[in-house]
């Protein structure tokens, strides 16, 4: 057993931290819902990259598709989910633990044993 | 990423960084199709109202179609460019329709029983329609 507070890093979602998806989730945390081809510009990626790694949001109910269509142009909306929404807030306080911690934190300590959990 | 390696401050602090920038970028570019339909919708009726409280017969349809001309354009400007939306849309929307129509409602209320004549009703009627849009346009833009 160890009384050890646990560290920031543990409470980082891997899901959120892969710098597409990290993007993906800044953007959106900043609107209501944003269309696919506005936010691909925004993050400045390629559709697929785009569209891969929103179905990995998808799946992790993180983030919500609606499809739709503006006369005969299909128009995808994207935005974060209630759990996304808290997901990345628990994520940014983790970061900000992190950056405002003193060196040595967040440097690739080991975890404790017994503790693996990263979401 | 995994829970062994984790950001150093340094590279949390770019990450936080790198968040604000996107934030202000994302919202930066939300809900200004939004906005320019309120003000169009809210311009359209008002004026639109305004012309029918002092005309009859068939100036008074001229003005109502043009009128419903701009309402037309207003809303598929809103469909076809509204890409983005900001945060706390979609409870704000409902109130600013709702809003517009009641304002419409009473505005057109008035002017059906002027008969060409009632000047200071439609000035009111168009008053209260141009202060509810113009108030919603305000409140969007600043949000």
């Amino acid at each position: 057993m160890t009384t050890e507070a646990q560290h920031p890093r543990y409470r980082l979602s891997e899901t959120l931290h892969q710098p597409v998806r990290f993007s993906i989730a800044a953007a959106l945390a900043a609107t209501e819902s944003m269309d696919f081809g506005t936010l691909r510009d925004r993050i400045q990626v390629s559709d697929s990259t785009l569209s891969k790694q929103i179905t990995i949001l998808e799946q992790a109910e993180l983030v919500e598709v609606k499809k739709g269509f503006v006369g005969k142009r299909p128009r995808t909306w994207l935005s974060l989910t209630q759990s996304g929404r808290d997901a990345w807030a628990a994520h940014l306080a983790a970061l900000r633990e992190i950056a405002g911690s003193a060196g040595g934190i967040g440097t690739g300590t080991p975890a404790p044993d017994g503790d693996q959990s990263a979401e | 990423m995994s829970a062994e390696s984790g950001p150093t401050p340094d590279e949390a602090r770019l990450l936080l960084d790198r968040v604000g920038q996107l934030g202000v970028a994302a919202s930066a570019g939300a809900g200004w199709a939004h906005i320019a339909t309120l003000l169009t919708l809210g311009s359209a009726t008002s004026i639109g109202t305004l012309a029918m409280s002092m005309t009859t017969g068939s100036r008074y349809i001229i003005a109502m179609v043009a009128m419903m001309v701009w309402v037309i354009v207003s809303i598929s400007f809103m469909m076809f460019f509204g890409r983005a939306t900001r945060l706390g849309f979609k409870k704000r929307w409902p109130r600013y329709m709702l809003a517009w129509a009641i304002a419409y409602v009473v505005a057109i209320f008035i002017v059906s029983f002027s008969d060409g004549e009632n000047l200071i009703g439609g000035v009111i009627g168009a008053a209260l329609i141009a202060s509810v849009t113009i108030s919603g346009a305000v409140i969007e833009a600043r949000s």
